[in-house]
């Protein structure tokens, strides 16, 4: 009998007849819902990762470890990571860099918070003070060590940072925080966390105030702050599959602005930040996930000196002013006569008699920002061997500048985003990542790959090597960066301009590293060497500025360029070791050899020179926690780093700061707290950055409580 | 019959002798190890074995392949399957003198038996532990609790009543839940965890493991109370503790099984098999931060071990 097939319809109705039976199916349950991971670390790759997994270097400061270290600040945080530069630039501005080489704005280092980022424009670099969030509103930090760009984009050019905030989930009920001590600092915090209805939630307010560094001889430094800040968050999970997360914040800051070498020209500077965040998760199934981003930056801030007329600075009383001015134009016989009093050309002259009475502001004027930014992201397992993530995304960056004296612009750019990244399971020890960004930016469309080989040498102990590229677009400032000293049409100095051609950064970087994890015996090593080359930095070069706008004499100006390289090598060490129940031992070191070259001017005489002294050599802490039973702790921690010239600072020597704390736990019938008494700098005086910003001993005391509902 | 012809008789008799003395001995049965894929559980599973036959059976031919890979199976050879998808190929192709599926869950076997009735003797080593293994941990490490929370899904939920009479027999009680992806995970758990002195996490389909598993964890750091997993990974997002069946585990019990039925066997040996070992593993700092007892995974699986009444294996 000639086989027959059967018609398509006929084949496919048994299936139809089943569909009921397997609607009704028992749920299926194999080994692979028994194995399946339990999300962990996520700002390497985008998607879950075990650290031993992950392409890249990660530290993670954890809430206990800040509590444990008597940190203060975002300085005293990040000086717990290996490889990071975190120094006072005044005691309430921040520079945080990972292999930097200690400029007054880092800007080659990602921040982000929950996934937003909050580095600006206005400064290519992060301003830490307006975050909107407390060190008590932080779970814990993730920290990519080494170019993070393949995952996170232009700005994670050297690293990244992921700070993460608590879930409304994750407390409950009310708690303060009140801290007192030396500065005269005065902080304080109030936390609520509840549910209404189907949506957690959680508010956060704060205040930090105190007076900065100590005067010194030449006079006070007027690096105050008073800062106010809030917070809020819901978490609203409709079904198992999807989870909705909304935020948003705002500070308001009053800091002193200036340069330490001038203490008699600090001016104060008042900042508004805002944000608002929106991150819908889905699951699609056991493989499948979506995540959808859109967030809202707004920054404004403001910083005007006044000065006084322009006659008066220069040197003119105010009844010769009066006189110069009193007949518009200015005949020339005034004319000649006012530049022949000054020195000045005649054209020149006869311009600044017409803005003679013109007041004059230093500071940095007004400057604000704004960004949109919109991404979407799509994590996927193709097989037990085989995960990553895809994504794309868009932002808008709006800056807004103004000072009278100097520029009055308002630019804004779009910029995309495409990204992937792979993990595969190559051989039951190895482990191959793959991904890159495709960033399309005012400066064109740039690549960022990275790939790294992760081999298990035995249980606990992990080989990984790693290659990565990323590139660095010049930020909106940089590249519309235009400085002038400008009294109404009068053009009279340049300060800073940026070249026209000016492009992107790139970085080279390779690695290898070494991991131990124990278990029981809570040994942890982490063991990083480095080479890392940038190439074509975006620096400054010094020129004269042109005759005809050079009014008082000869003048340099400062044009942003790329040229040159800096070349990062050396070695970082991480070890976390729990001796006891309850002794603690954590220790960091970092040795990195810096060369570079660096263009310092064409003319009148071509000097090229190199910043090698630009970077500690050495630097590293310990950090020693005892839990001394009923409630008390005490920690004794040392950071040192070797002498450096901070690049937008002075030269600095070597230091080593001893900090310790002594806190007390405890809980009164359902009330828990912790009062914690932290010493900064047990050791002699030492300088931050300027050899004005003296650290000297510090003293805080801190009262923690929480009120459960 | 004359001399002649008995002469004869006894030279074929010598014949016969000599031939039957110098053929080769009967060929010990073949092993084939067929893996589901190459992912490293399977393949430890693979290589304990291989490496126990080799050393202790080295007559017996130990094959390892994918699943997807053909490869003669004789009619006295043993399929060793690991993984479901290794144990539904084989089960579909029924070849051999019979198959041990491993690494395998009840229900996944069931579901291979109802879509495909097989032939050759069956038996399989289940890797899911039974819920009284899970309040035995959280006996053992929170003596003091009564309230056992747990939720239950899809598969969990078939194991409520055993469950509930398990942590009556510990003196506590059962308070749960349900939970399908329709739920809202965070107003089912609130008020369970709240309610409860610690926490079962017990397995179900991944889609819901991996979704409820953060905030249990979140919940039961605000709440104080422990979280006890299904697997090393739960332990290592933040459970105290849990307990599982490891590829260590199912390779031991496998190789007995193999010695059993190299030695001879019985019909006891072709019929399903719970497993009758588990690991655990602790999560020392939240363990610590909980104040727990402070235990290292040996010692308190021996533990565990006694208060189940099981012999504490070596």
């Amino acid at each position: 009998m000639a086989h027959r097939e059967l018609p398509t319809i006929v084949r496919f109705s048994p299936w139809v007849l089943l569909c009921p039976l397997l609607a009704q199916a028992q749920p299926t349950f194999t080994e692979d819902d028994l194995l399946g991971d339990i999300p962990v670390v996520n700002a390497v790759s985008q998607f879950e990762q075990r650290l031993e997994q992950a392409p890249a270097s990660v530290t993670i400061i954890s809430r206990d470890l800040i509590a444990m270290s008597g940190a203060q600040n975002f300085v005293d945080i990040f000086r717990l990571v290996p490889g990071f530069q975190a120094y006072h630039v005044g005691n309430n501005r921040y520079g945080i860099s990972y292999h930097g080489i200690g400029r007054e704005f880092p800007n080659q280092i990602e921040v982000m918070v929950d996934g937003r980022s909050v580095y600006e424009t206005l400064f290519s670099s992060v301003n830490w003070s307006t975050l909107g969030i407390g060190l008590s509103d932080i779970d814990h930090i993730e920290v990519v060590r080494g170019s993070n760009a393949a995952a996170q984009g232009s700005n994670a050019f050297m690293g990244a940072i992921n700070i993460v905030t608590r879930k409304p989930v994750q407390d409950s009920g009310l708690a303060l925080e009140v801290t007192g001590g030396d500065l005269q600092t005065r902080n304080g915090g109030l936390r609520y966390s509840d549910h209404f209805g189907a949506v957690d939630y959680r508010v956060a307010l704060g205040y930090e105030s105190n007076s900065g560094f100590p005067a010194v001889a030449e006079g006070p430094l007027e690096d105050d702050r008073e800062l106010a800040y809030g917070n809020f968050r819901a978490v609203y999970t409709p079904t198992l599959l999807d989870t909705l997360d909304v935020s948003m914040g705002y500070s308001r800051d009053r800091i002193g602005w200036g340069d330490a070498d001038h203490p008699d020209e600090f001016t104060p500077a008042r900042s508004i930040s805002s944000f608002q965040s929106l991150n819908w998760q889905h699951t699609l199934d056991r493989d499948h996930e979506l995540q959808l981003h859109l967030y809202h930056n707004k920054f404004r801030t403001t910083n005007f000196d006044h000065q006084g007329p322009l006659y008066g600075l220069l040197g003119i009383d105010g009844d010769t002013a009066a006189y110069l001015t009193a007949i518009t134009p200015a005949p020339a016989a005034v004319v000649d006569q006012f530049a022949d009093s000054t020195g000045l050309p005649t054209a020149a002259a006869a311009a600044l008699l017409e803005v003679l009475t013109t007041p004059i502001y230093g500071g940095f004027g007004r400057l604000a920002s704004e960004r949109y930014d919109l991404e979407f992201q799509h994590d996927f397992r193709l097989s037990d061997t085989v995960r990553g993530s895809w994504g794309l995304g868009g932002r808008y960056d709006g800056l807004d500048a103004y000072h009278p004296q100097g520029y009055s612009d308002e630019i804004d750019e779009n910029s995309y985003r495409l990204f992937a990244h792979s993990e595969w399971q190559a051989a039951p020890r190895l482990i191959l990542n793959g991904g890159a960004m495709v960033e399309h930016t005012h400066v064109g469309t740039l690549l960022s790959p990275r790939f790294s080989a992760n081999y298990q040498l035995a249980p606990r102990h992990a080989l990984r090597t790693a290659y990565a590229r990323g590139n660095r677009a010049p930020s909106l400032l940089e590249a519309n960066e235009r400085s002038v000293a400008q009294v109404g049409e009068v053009i009279f100095d340049i300060l800073r301009i940026a070249d026209p051609d000016l492009h992107e950064e790139k970085v080279t970087s390779y690695e290898l590293a070494y991991m131990y994890q124990g278990s029981t015996s809570g040994l942890s090593l982490d063991l990083r060497l480095f080479n890392e080359k940038i190439t074509q930095v975006i620096d400054e070069v010094q020129e004269p500025v042109p005759p005809e706008v050079a009014v008082f004499g000869d003048r340099n100006l400062k044009r942003l360029e790329n040229h040159g390289f800096w070349q990062f090598t050396g070695g970082e060490l991480q070890l976390g070791y729990r001796i006891t129940d309850s002794t603690l031992v954590r220790l960091h070191y970092t040795h990195t050899d810096f060369d570079s070259e660096v263009l310092i001017q064409r003319v009148p005489t071509l000097l090229v020179l190199d910043k090698n002294d630009r970077v500690a050599r050495h630097s590293g802490g310990i950090l020693l926690h005892q839990a001394l039973g009923r409630g008390w702790s005490v920690s004794l921690s040392t950071y040192h780093q070797s002498g450096l010239r901070w690049e937008d600072g002075n030269s600095i020597d070597a230091f080593t700061r001893v900090d310790a704390q002594l806190a007390y736990y405890f809980d009164l019938q359902g009330v828990a707290g912790s009062l914690r008494l932290a010493a900064q700098n047990l050791g002699s005086t030492y300088s931050e950055f300027n050899d004005n910003n003296l650290f000297q001993t510090r003293y805080f005391l801190t009262l923690q409580l929480e009120l459960p509902h | 019959m004359n001399g002649t012809d008995v002469k004869s008789v006894w030279r074929v008799v010598a014949l016969v002798v000599m031939m039957l003395t110098s053929l080769p001995a009967p060929a010990a049965p073949g092993v084939h190890l067929v893996l589901s894929d190459y992912t490293r559980q399977y393949q430890q599973v693979a290589a304990a074995i291989a490496t126990h036959l080799d050393s202790h059976h080295p007559d017996v031919e130990v094959v390892t392949r994918l699943a997807d890979e053909s490869a003669g199976v004789d009619r006295d050879d043993l399929v060793v399957s690991i993984g479901t998808r290794a144990s539904e190929l084989s089960y579909r192709r029924p070849v051999g003198a019979g198959q041990l599926a491993i690494f395998v869950t009840e229900t996944g076997w069931l579901d291979i038996v109802d879509r495909h009735p097989g032939r050759t003797p069956k038996a399989v080593i289940f890797m899911d532990q039974p819920v009284d293994n899970y309040v035995a941990l959280a006996k053992v490490l929170a003596p003091e609790a009564r309230r056992y929370g747990a939720l239950l899904g899809p598969v969990s939920a078939r194991h409520r009543q055993r469950l509930q009479a398990q942590v009556a027999a510990a003196g506590g009680q059962l308070v749960y839940d349900f939970i399908d992806t329709h739920s809202n995970p965070l107003q089912v758990l609130g008020p369970l965890m709240d309610n409860a002195d610690l926490f079962l996490a017990l397995p179900d389909q991944e889609v819901i493991n991996r979704n409820i598993a953060q905030w249990v964890l979140h919940l039961g750091f605000k709440m104080k109370i422990p979280v006890f997993g299904f697997s090393q990974a739960y332990t290592q997002a933040g459970a105290a503790a849990s307990l599982f069946t490891s590829p260590a585990d199912i390779s031991r019990q496998a190789i007995r099984w193999l010695e059993a039925y190299l030695a001879g066997g019985d019909e006891n040996l072709w019929r399903s098999h719970p497993p009758d070992s588990f690991t655990i593993a602790i999560n020392p700092s939240v363990s610590r931060t909980l104040g727990l007892p402070a235990m290292d995974d040996d010692s308190l699986r021996r533990a565990v071990e006694q208060r189940l009444g099981a012999r504490p294996l070596p």
